[in-house]
């Protein structure tokens, strides 16, 4: 008995914590300036920021004790909480999910891999350079997931049809895999629908009154800053990996033939890139009236209405509870809003920082990627921006400036696996060491703070002044 | 008699299915090979998911499935089970109990199996020892405290840490005697593993004192006219020092060491640790604690 309690409070040592330091805090008086509300608001985002890095509980359990913790601590009544956890942000984030599904199962990753190797050959370098740059692009438009899904099979069966062990071609794999990668995150953030975090940001910045950036106007923001980065990217990549071989005749040849017997592209996947495309127009030029989640679910139900995909394979294959923890934590996000927490937070910030943001601008937009590049190499994206979101919007400065720094900055999750959906992917064959990551992670992280303080600096402050 | 061997990659885990499946041999013990691997952070677990589910379809299976499939191939070499025995079909695999099992070609339905988990290692270690169950087993390492301290406490079958272990070399076996009730137990594996490995014992009890107690005596001749009967060399030592810095030193790198494992209450274990859980952190060689 004493020792399952004891198995059990080990397991559960987190829970433990985070919720006596709850308890605790909760009979702390609660400093100057900040509302009871505040102060219950901030309680909550520090457990749930403990449940969800530690993963005590199953984060659909964390999703669900935010509900019962908003409501228990009279910040609201049930029907404001439930209403919360429904946004066009959480839409979109269950749409991709069901998109992500619907186009993987199209089996175009034969496609792809041929246009890609058409364009490259068989040069090691110049294949890098195809998986880099195609992965950039098509992930700032569909998700990363979406895209290394497809994409990663194809580059391990490039490497194994070397015909050499995995530890033999250890440059080639890691070469191969990073570009992959890194080509997902620099691109997650060039479009809203690149990823989650940006949807996110554009609900926190209209709910604000700060700005309603259109699909376009994001695109106008994000996209030079991402285009700037491939060719420095490339080259980081060749700098830091070096492959086995220069030349991939035999593995190409194979791989073509393999892609080969598959034939042409059947009348179901060009309805498929059909209704991708048309989705992506919906984007463009709907989701400033109707809302990008709307589009997003649209677009699922053009899948599952013409039989391309069937809702059993969704239901199974999209992971609910996700979803329920996005609509959660951008619940929280919305409290530490609208209960001054947020502003609050970013007011002690401003003023630990002293004069020196006053004096030199750039020092508040380095706190703000710094901050946003570290939590997010320990968190995820859109949880980084769900919760830094609303305090650096009022981090005083220009609302869009900071909001679209803390999105962008929100992808460099370079350094660890868990850092983004993409290098958890690659991480997930088993091939590669924590180390690899942050070999090249650091950087990229460099050079992706580097590129996006030029942006904040030079480049966005034109396009605000307009 | 059922052993568990816990597996986690092709590099670091080849000595431990190696002397693991020498001592399941010794026992004539059916053989669980475990796969635990670390899970996808839970907020990314859908795009791995998916990454996984097209990989299949280009014939490229998960990490713990290749491990699986390296570790039958090695078992087939050391010919624990019939080398020309079919290979695995890595696509054939059922779910249950919250892991996969990879099934085995016929004929070794029963002697081994392949399972395959995700998470935390000691907890999912226990759920397998909980579920179905096992006699003994085999880890590698034990040099990571907090974790050894948490499979010798939480894990309840006989363990065996691999550590440092030399597949070329003749090791002899080191029991440590004392008066705790987990000593005959250890006392009888001891012999066992012995006679298959035609290797002698030696019996080492230690005192914290010069003085030992009638009860450290008593068990020391037991153990020692056990090993005659069972015609087992042996020799016999009783040594004055800290315990697990004897068992240690005496042991070397050439002994598999051989001990009960401590029934201390779990809490005063779990604050002051146990003898045999400071003997396998300090110890140089394999460690097998007899439950």
């Amino acid at each position: 008995m004493i020792k399952s309690v004891l198995y059990w409070s080990y397991q559960k040592r987190w829970l433990l914590f985070a919720f006596l330091l709850g308890a605790l805090l909760f009979y702390l008086p609660y400093p100057g300036g900040l509302t009871p509300e505040g102060y219950r608001t901030l309680i909550i985002t520090v457990m749930v920021v403990i449940l969800i890095i530690s993963e005590a509980v199953p984060l659909p359990a964390t999703g669900l004790l935010i509900a019962v913790l908003q409501v228990v601590f009279g910040l609201g009544s049930a029907s404001t909480v439930a209403q919360s956890y429904a946004s066009d942000a959480v839409f979109f984030i269950m749409g991709s999910l069901m998109l992500a599904v619907a186009i993987v199962r199209q089996g175009l990753d034969a496609r792809l891999t041929l246009g890609i190797l058409w364009l490259t050959g068989n040069r090691v370098t110049s294949i890098m350079w195809g998986f880099f740059v195609i992965s950039l692009l098509l992930t700032s438009f569909m998700g990363e997931h979406t895209i290394v899904a497809m994409l990663l099979p194809v580059a391990l069966t490039l490497v194994r049809n070397t015909g050499r062990d995995d530890q033999d071609v250890r440059g080639l794999m890691s070469l191969l895999l990073f570009a992959l990668a890194y080509g997902s995150i620099i691109g997650s953030f060039g479009t809203p629908s690149g990823g989650a975090r940006n949807a996110i940001m554009i609900e926190y910045l209209a709910d604000s009154g700060a700005a309603r950036m259109s699909y376009l106007r994001w695109i106008i923001f994000a996209y030079p800053v991402l285009l700037i980065q491939i060719p420095l990217g490339g080259w980081l990549l060749t700098r830091t990996f070096k492959p086995e071989m220069v030349y991939l005749d035999r593995a190409v040849r194979k791989l073509k033939a393999q892609v080969g017997r598959t034939g042409p592209l059947t009348p179901q996947q060009i309805l498929a890139v059909a209704l991708f495309v048309l989705i992506l127009l919906g984007w463009i030029f709907l989701s400033d009236t109707i809302g990008i989640g709307i589009v997003a679910l649209g677009g699922v139900f053009l899948y599952l209405a013409t039989g391309l995909v069937q809702w059993s394979d969704l239901n199974q294959r999209t992971n609910w509870g996700v979803v329920l923890l996005y609509a959660g934590v951008i619940s929280l996000g919305l409290q530490l809003r609208d209960t001054g927490a947020a502003m609050w937070l970013a007011q002690n910030l401003v003023q630990v920082a002293g004069g020196l943001m006053e004096r030199f601008e750039v020092v508040r937009y380095m706190l703000v990627i710094g901050m946003s590049t570290l939590v997010v190499n320990i968190m995820s994206p859109s949880a980084t921006v769900a919760v830094l979101g609303p305090m650096f919007i009022n981090f005083g400065g220009h609302p869009v400036l900071l909001g679209m720094t803390t999105a962008i900055a929100s992808a460099f999750g370079y350094m660890t696996a868990v850092g983004s959906p993409a290098g958890m992917i690659i991480a997930s064959t088993g091939l590669l060491k924590a180390k690899d990551f942050v070999r090249a992670g650091w950087r990229f992280t460099l050079m992706s703070i580097a590129c996006l303080l030029l942006a904040t600096m030079f480049y966005w402050p034109w396009l605000v002044k307009e | 008699m059922r052993f568990l061997v816990a597996v986690s990659s092709t590099i670091y885990s080849e000595r431990t299915l190696q002397i693991g499946s020498g001592i399941a041999d010794a026992f004539s013990a059916d053989l669980s090979v475990v796969y635990v691997g670390d899970p996808p952070q839970a907020f990314l677990q859908g795009g791995v998911n998916l990454a996984r589910d097209a990989m299949l379809s280009w014939d490229i299976h998960h990490p713990g499935v290749d491990v699986l499939r390296w570790a039958y191939q090695r078992l087939q070499e050391y010919e624990f089970i019939d080398p020309a025995e079919e290979q695995l079909d890595p696509n054939n695999l059922v779910a249950d109990a919250g892991r996969v099992r990879v099934v085995v070609p016929h004929t070794h339905g029963e002697k081994i199996r392949l399972i395959m988990r995700e998470g935390d290692p000691v907890d999912q270690l226990k759920q397998e020892t909980e579920y179905r169950d096992y006699q003994l087993t085999i880890v590698g390492g034990g040099s990571r405290k907090r974790l050894t301290r948490q499979l010798i406490q939480f894990i309840d079958t006989s363990l065996l840490f691999v550590k440092n272990f030399d597949p070329e070399g003749k090791y002899k076996l080191l029991l440590c005697v004392d008066n705790s009730q987990a000593t005959r137990r250890a006392v009888i594996f001891c012999g066992t593993v012995a006679r298959h490995l035609n290797t002698s014992v030696k019996l080492v009890t230690a005192s914290k004192t010069k003085r030992f107690g009638d009860d450290y005596r008593a068990a020391a001749e037991w153990a020692r006219r056990y090993l005659q009967r069972q015609k087992i060399e042996h020799s016999q030592y009783f040594i004055t020092g800290d315990p697990a810095t004897v068992f240690v030193e005496e042991a070397g790198s050439d002994h598999i060491i051989v001990m009960g494992k401590s029934k201390m209450h779990p809490l005063k274990a779990w604050l002051k640790g146990t003898k045999p859980g400071d003997t396998l952190l300090k110890a140089n060689c394999p460690v097998i604690l007899v439950k």
